[in-house]
């Protein structure tokens, strides 16, 4: 409210010198109407609102709404708000002042229920010792967080130069409350430990604009600036100290990387992060049907912690012609680049105090450090490609479409496949539009997707390793966890590589009543990768019915329906711990 | 001890269903009255077919070592219906003034819990008073 409060006053501030300019000669309109609803809001609850009300209020209390629209010589107000609870109100502010200022304002609050995890699936234990454990260290938290939003645009227009329009534009969105914070302790016991975060986080986006607009077309040019804040500290915790399960001796501490003996450490750490983004757009319109838009988008994306960055830079131009009354080309074209910088991982190398290993390092026994370069799958250039063309068979036979959407993903460093790291899609469709007798229309889609290379992770699952037996577990031959990683062999994904989407729709209306009905069809696969059988199958219908009635009713009834069958094969590997 | 004997799999299969039910009525039976009625209605299902993966070989020759998946498919049932209401009443006393009458129920039931049970009901009532300029 504080961001709404400066912003209104700064807005009226800077259009006083626009309205004392317009105020000579103009003719007299005046016109002012509203309106004003309080009262009380009564709320009860039964077992859990977590998701009977996960984003609405439970809180008694007064509500109110007040509405105001007035048109005066000086241009038009506009203002709703409504308050429903402390935790739950929205409004908009619109207004404008001699077509010089036009400023567009909202605001919406309300609260969203996470849910509390009691950790019981957490709690089991084997009959050596191995347990599964969990500690809530704030059992009685509701975990909420109040998610409130405030937008503005305002606009400039000068009089002496109509062309150019400037904006400013501020962004405010605040999410605050709890959240449950979970930590992992390995391996004296899987201890899950929970505690309550208090979290207060705004995202800040403020952006300047600038415009000149001609009969034909329009250039723009944009900049925007997101910061994302924590207000509030991170939580802390405590890891366990790594113990045998069954000696609780400190034999394992070269394969941790830290346990207790760092001490109290923050916990559930959550990002903040910087963005500038700069947009240059273009748009120009031929008196002959030629239409032609291009615009370009530079970002920079860097987390304030680490400083890592990621970086983005996109082009779009999209042309279209008419040709005579019936036919329609048009073509979108895209390129852009991600980049991210890579980082260096160096595991700590830590000394076991005691057992069979005591004084060692896990190098000193098996020889490997997992000393690594993190590269990023999110490097890539991109390429894509729609082309479209629209046909008018005339007003008895409809309308015909036909489009080829083709995009390229062409990775630096991430292997979608052996080899490869380049996505190549082609999506072919045809569509058809037709009103065949008054009152109907018929919409019918038949979309084709082949994906060559589609997103999957190499040797994801499926371990094929096999070992002796060891009696004694220390033996430096026996097979360790990255022995078992590398010998996976399935590839996993969740893309299909060959997809097809049918829709059809209907509407028909007779007298006051309309009726829709659209069924849509998505069937996808996926077996190029090894032992990657992977398959989809979505239908989704509805159907509506509705009616203004007459003067003094109106009434709808609707039906959705929704089925998706998902395959996905699943591995364990065969082992005895 | 500590010995792997490759691994075992098989193909899962998942089904999902939802039906949405919803209905709708504005009634102006005089200039004074203005009367409303919302209804949804939803029922979710979706689970995973049982499934084995089977180490008949590997048990065979470790008779203690328990493979049994037969309730693992159910952890990853979803059994829920909700149902949302709202009724609304409003009668203008003049042509500026109105009471309004506003009353919701959101009951939802989960009928197969996973972390904890999510089922309640909530319900909301409003009396205002208005006037318009």
């Amino acid at each position: 409210m504080k961001a709404l409060r400066i912003f209104v006053l700064a807005a009226l501030l800077a259009a006083l010198p626009f309205a004392v300019a317009a105020g000579e000669g103009d003719t007299t309109t005046d016109e002012t109407k509203g309106s004003v609803e309080v009262g009380g809001l009564f709320a009860d609850v039964s077992d859990s609102p977590d998701m009977a009300a996960e984003y609405s209020t439970v809180n008694d209390g007064p509500v109110g709404k007040i509405k105001l629209a007035t048109y005066q010589n000086w241009g038009a107000l506009n203002f709703k708000f409504k308050y429903a609870a402390q935790d739950q109100n929205s409004g908009d502010l619109d207004f404008d002042i001699k077509r010089m200022v036009r400023s567009h304002n909202s605001y919406n609050s309300f609260p969203h229920r996470l849910g509390h995890d009691p950790m019981l699936n957490l709690n089991s234990t084997s009959r050596n010792g191995k347990v599964v454990q969990n500690t809530d260290f704030s059992p009685n938290q509701d975990y909420v967080m109040n998610f409130a939003v405030f937008e503005d645009r305002t606009e400039f227009q000068f009089p002496g130069f109509r062309p150019l329009t400037l904006a400013v534009e501020f962004r405010e969105q605040n999410r605050n409350g709890h959240t449950q914070a979970f930590t992992t302790s390995h391996c004296d016991t899987c201890h899950v430990k929970s505690q309550s975060h208090r979290r207060d986080q705004q995202t800040t986006d403020g952006t300047l604009e600038a415009g000149i607009a001609w009969k034909s077309g329009l250039v723009k040019a944009r900049y925007t600036n997101r910061k994302l804040r924590e207000s509030l500290p991170s939580v802390t915790g405590t890891f366990d100290k790594n113990l045998h399960p069954e000696l609780q001796a400190p034999v394992f501490d070269n394969r941790m990387q830290y346990d207790s003996d760092v001490g109290v450490v923050p916990v559930d750490l959550k990002p903040e992060i910087d963005k500038n983004t700069t947009r240059l757009d273009f748009r120009w319109a031929s008196k002959n049907g030629f239409a032609v838009t291009a615009n370009g988008v530079w970002s920079e994306t860097k987390s304030r912690g680490t400083n890592n960055k990621a970086d983005y830079s996109g082009y779009v131009v999209t042309a279209a012609k008419r040709f005579g009354n019936n036919l329609q080309l048009r073509w979108n074209g895209k390129v852009y680049q991600t980049e991210t910088n890579s980082v260096y991982i160096e595991p700590i190398q830590r000394v076991t105090p005691a057992g069979p290993q005591a004084g060692t390092t896990y190098y000193d026994i098996y020889g490997v450090t997992f000393d690594q370069w993190r590269n990023s799958a999110l490097n890539r250039d991109g390429i894509g490609s729609k082309l479209d063309a629209s046909y008018r068979l005339g007003r008895k036979w409809g309308t015909i479409r036909g489009f080829w959407n083709y995009d390229v993903v062409d990775r630096e460093f991430y292997e979608v496949a052996p080899g490869e790291k380049k996505t190549t899609s082609n999506i072919l469709g045809l569509t058809y539009r037709v009103r065949p007798a008054k009152g109907l229309r018929l919409d019918a889609e038949f979309k084709h997707g082949d994906v060559n290379n589609a997103f999957m992770v190499v040797d994801a699952t499926c371990s094929t390793l096999v070992s002796d037996r060891y009696a004694n577990p220390w033996n430096p031959e026996t097979p360790q966890y990255n022995d078992q990683h590398e010998t996976r062999i399935a590839d996993t994904t969740a893309t299909a590589s060959s997809w097809n989407r049918a829709v059809l729709a209907v509407g028909y209306s007779f007298g006051q009543t309309t009726l829709t009905g659209r069924y849509v069809y998505w069937d996808g696969t996926n077996t190029d990768g090894n032992l990657t059988d992977w398959s989809k199958t979505r239908s989704t219908a509805t159907i509506t019915a509705w009616s203004p009635g007459g003067s003094s009713w109106d009434w709808y009834v609707g039906w959705a329906y929704q089925d998706m069958s998902l395959d996905a094969p699943a591995c364990i590997p065969v082992f005895d711990g | 001890m500590g010995g792997q004997d490759g691994f075992s799999r098989n193909v899962l299969k998942y089904n999902e269903t939802s039906n949405s039910l919803l209905a709708g009525v504005k009634i102006h039976p005089s200039k004074r009255w203005d009367l409303g009625l919302n209804v949804t209605y939803t029922a979710s299902e979706g689970g995973l077919d049982p499934f084995e993966l089977p180490a008949d070989d590997y048990v065979a020759i470790t008779p203690t070592t328990s493979y049994d998946f037969s309730l693992t498919n159910t952890y990853s049932n979803i059994d829920v219906d909700r149902l949302n209401a709202d009724a609304m009443l409003k009668y203008k006393v003049t042509d500026d003034l109105w009471l309004r009458l506003w009353y919701q129920i959101a009951d939802f039931s989960d009928n197969d819990p996973y972390l904890y049970d999510t089922t309640g009901t909530v319900q909301w009532a409003t009396i205002t008073a208005g006037w318009s300029f």
